[in-house]
């Protein structure tokens, strides 16, 4: 068995923070993605509007993209 | 340049016999946003067409009445020439009898033999079932002594059928025939119900199903010869009149909606009332050509407009080549008219933030060549979006302008380094090329993002300034934006002298003048703004930060696009080429199928980052927008063309 090192306990938690952040965005959007689209078939107008509340959680995986690479310093 | 076109609101008054030049004039100058006129006192009523309304109405029916019969697509029609106005207005109403002559016979017959198909059709699809019988269909109905069910069962009943003491006969298949002794037919249908038994309804067609079904086929082809030699008549004339068809339609619904005009339009016994926004700067001009009508009495007069109830129309106002952008501002929300209009600093900021995205000449010059040989275009039809391409087109020209320059800067060419250590350069100390995705340059591009992050956010704080001076006066904007702009100077020195402590665990000295400063600012800050926007300015406060965080996405989208191109360059293509012989020829398919897929993620991408940015961080701090567009009076031809 391969004991884990330091390197890549960091390797795994930046993908973690990541990939879960990355969840975590993908989540909320597909609920406001979908609300947004039907917004918009009926109001096309509304497009601004409906791109940013889409957009919105997207910072949630710029964080864990920061955190990543932060941990990604340490190795 | 950051205001949108002043505006005058007018009164047009005339006498009713100057009525259709006056229309014919308000068009014509293209410069009059007509206020409907609302009924609020007895002097003057809702205006009534025109008296050739009529006629353009019932001709513009006929005509559409023929594009439909042509299966006309009005959206997708070419402009090979445009066909003048005198033309069609002469030759109408000959051309709307010939061709509804020759057009409604077909269009007729078409429908006729639609129906029929229909019909065999679905004759057809409800014998399939019963293919296996080998019994003419009328020896399965009308009998004295015997019950028939014809359907589907779920179980097979047959045992208890053989308990009923009666005769019966079973034809098992994918749909099944039960004979029973009509004595035993109510519970026979008992027994069916309970094995799940569905109908099928008997066609009245006497012949063995296989042999309907064979004369089925053979009229269904006959009857889609016929269809498709209609449909080949049809596609004829459609040649021969389309576009004639589509000219005059065009030409119709103009002179519609002209003759329709004077609906919007106050009029009494005497005289009419036209209730107006212009541009403020076409008034003389405007008023000169009032003076001009001269079948009767007509003037231009200014009305003052009081700006806490009335909005005026927005016509933004830009030099020529910041215009494309326009079209980014319309898709989210027009500016208030009091507002800045921040149309000419994306001019600026668009292209800089897609191309420090993007960064790679390749990707650059392959996004330039799709827009100046119209593949863009066209890419934008096939996919239903034809009516954005125009301003996209211009917009994706500057990204792709600056995607090329970032990728000198950033030595990319298909994520390929061609510069190498050949051209070495540097500006303002910094030495180019700089490889984004190196390890060395993550932290220098990531902090450059934020950087980037602060100016812009700073901007959009001045912009607001001015904003809400014109909205509420010096003193709310100096608290307001004033207050929001040393937040985020002092937040900005305050995080970037306590940065080292948190990444590096150093200890964070509280004393430092930085810092000092920072939370100095900070505080003076939060209470400017609380004096004005109350708890809401706190609750914001983490947002800040979370905007400036926001703009690493720059680097990252950026990082991600080199990423992908890399892993098929060096991971897939290079190794394939190396092998020799075939392998070359893998490894190229593997590079023009990988760099394709990545550039259309190339191409979206960064153009959703980029107006996120815009739209989500930037101008929510300072745009309120919800202006309505300027909409003047006027003639779009696409078609036609006058005289």
């Amino acid at each position: 068995m391969v004991l884990l090192n330091d390197a890549g306990a960091i390797a795994m938690a930046a993908g973690i923070a990541i990939g879960l952040a990355a969840l975590g965005t993908a989540w909320a959007e597909k609920d406001i993605g979908s609300a947004a689209v039907g917004a918009l078939a009926e109001n096309e107008k509304i497009f601004g509007k409906a791109m940013i509340l889409t957009v919105i959680p997207e910072t949630i995986i710029i964080f864990g993209f920061l955190i990543a690479f932060l941990l990604m310093g340490k190795m | 340049m950051f205001k949108t076109e002043r505006m005058k609101r007018v009164l047009l008054l005339g006498t009713m016999p100057a009525l259709p030049e006056t229309v014919d004039f308000l068009y014509r100058t293209g410069s009059f946003h007509i206020i409907d006129y609302k009924e609020s006192d007895d002097v003057f009523d809702i205006g009534t067409p025109l008296p050739e309304a009529e006629r353009a109405s019932r001709r513009l029916l006929n005509m559409m009445s023929i594009s439909q019969n042509l299966d006309m697509d009005e959206e997708d029609m070419p402009v090979v020439e445009k066909i003048p106005v005198k033309k069609i207005q002469a030759e109408i109403d000959a051309a709307i009898s010939n061709l509804e002559l020759e057009i409604s016979s077909e269009a007729h017959a078409r429908k006729e033999v639609k129906n029929l198909l229909a019909e065999k059709n679905a004759e057809l699809s409800a014998l399939h079932p019963l293919k296996h019988i080998d019994l003419p269909l009328a020896l399965l109905r009308d009998y004295d002594s015997l019950a028939v069910f014809v359907g589907h069962v779920k179980s097979d009943p047959e045992a208890e059928f053989s308990v009923l003491g009666v005769d019966y006969d079973i034809i098992r298949g994918e749909a099944s025939v039960f004979f029973v002794d009509k004595r035993a037919e109510r519970e026979a249908a008992e027994i069916l119900g309970r094995a799940g038994f569905s109908e099928i309804p008997l066609l009245k067609i006497s012949e063995k199903p296989l042999v309907a079904i064979h004369r089925l086929n053979s009229e269904i082809g006959d009857l889609e010869k016929r269809l498709a030699g209609i449909n080949s008549r049809i596609d004829t004339l459609r040649q021969r009149h389309g576009l004639f068809v589509i000219a005059s339609l065009e030409e119709l619904s103009i002179e519609a909606n002209r003759a329709e005009t004077p609906l919007r339009f106050g009029t009494g016994h005497h005289s009419f009332i036209v209730d107006a926004w212009i541009p403020a700067s076409s008034m003389k001009r405007l008023q000169e050509g009032v003076s001009g009508i001269k079948t009767g009495i007509a003037e231009l007069i200014e009305l003052d407009w009081d700006s806490k109830t009335e909005g005026p129309p927005i016509k933004q106002k830009n030099p020529k080549p910041a215009r494309p952008m326009e079209m980014l501002m319309e898709m989210f929300s027009l500016p208030k008219y009091d507002e800045v209009d921040p149309t000419f600093l994306m001019f600026f900021t668009f292209p800089l933030f897609y191309g420090l995205m993007l960064g790679d000449m390749g990707y650059g010059i392959a996004i330039l060549a799709l827009v100046l040989s119209g593949g863009f275009t066209k890419l934008m039809q096939k996919l239903g979006m034809g009516g954005g391409a125009p301003g996209l087109n211009k917009i994706l020209f500057y990204s792709g302008i600056s995607t090329v320059i970032f990728g000198l800067l950033f030595d990319e060419f298909f994520g390929f380094e061609i510069l190498g250590h050949h051209v070495e350069f540097s500006i303002m100390g910094i030495e180019f090329p700089v490889h984004r995705a190196s390890p060395e340059t993550v932290g220098a591009m990531l902090m450059l993002c934020v950087y980037i992050g602060i100016a812009h956010l700073f901007i959009g704080y001045v912009m607001g300034f001015f904003t809400v001076k014109a909205e509420h006066g010096l003193k709310k904007a100096i608290l307001e934006k004033g207050g929001w702009i040393l937040i985020l100077v002092g937040f900005v020195l305050f995080s970037f002298a306590a940065l080292p402590a948190l990444v590096h665990g150093t200890e964070l000295s509280f004393t430092s003048p930085q810092i000092l400063t920072g939370i100095i600012l900070l505080v003076v800050g939060i209470v400017m703004t609380y004096l004005v926007e109350g708890i809401n300015s706190v609750l914001e406060l983490p947002g800040l930060a979370s905007n400036l965080l926001s703009y690493t996405r720059i680097y990252a989208i950026g990082l991600s696009s080199v990423g992908i191109a890399m892993a098929f360059n060096e991971n897939m293509a290079l190794p394939a080429i190396e092998g020799g012989g075939i392998g070359i020829a893998i490894g190229v398919i593997v590079l023009i199928m990988g760099h394709t897929l990545n550039l259309a993620l190339g191409l979206m991408g960064p153009l959703i980052q980029t107006l996120r940015l815009h739209y989500v961080e930037f101008f929510s701090k300072f745009y309120i927008g919800g202006g309505e567009k300027f909409n003047p009076l006027r003639y779009r031809r696409k078609y036609t063309k006058e005289a």
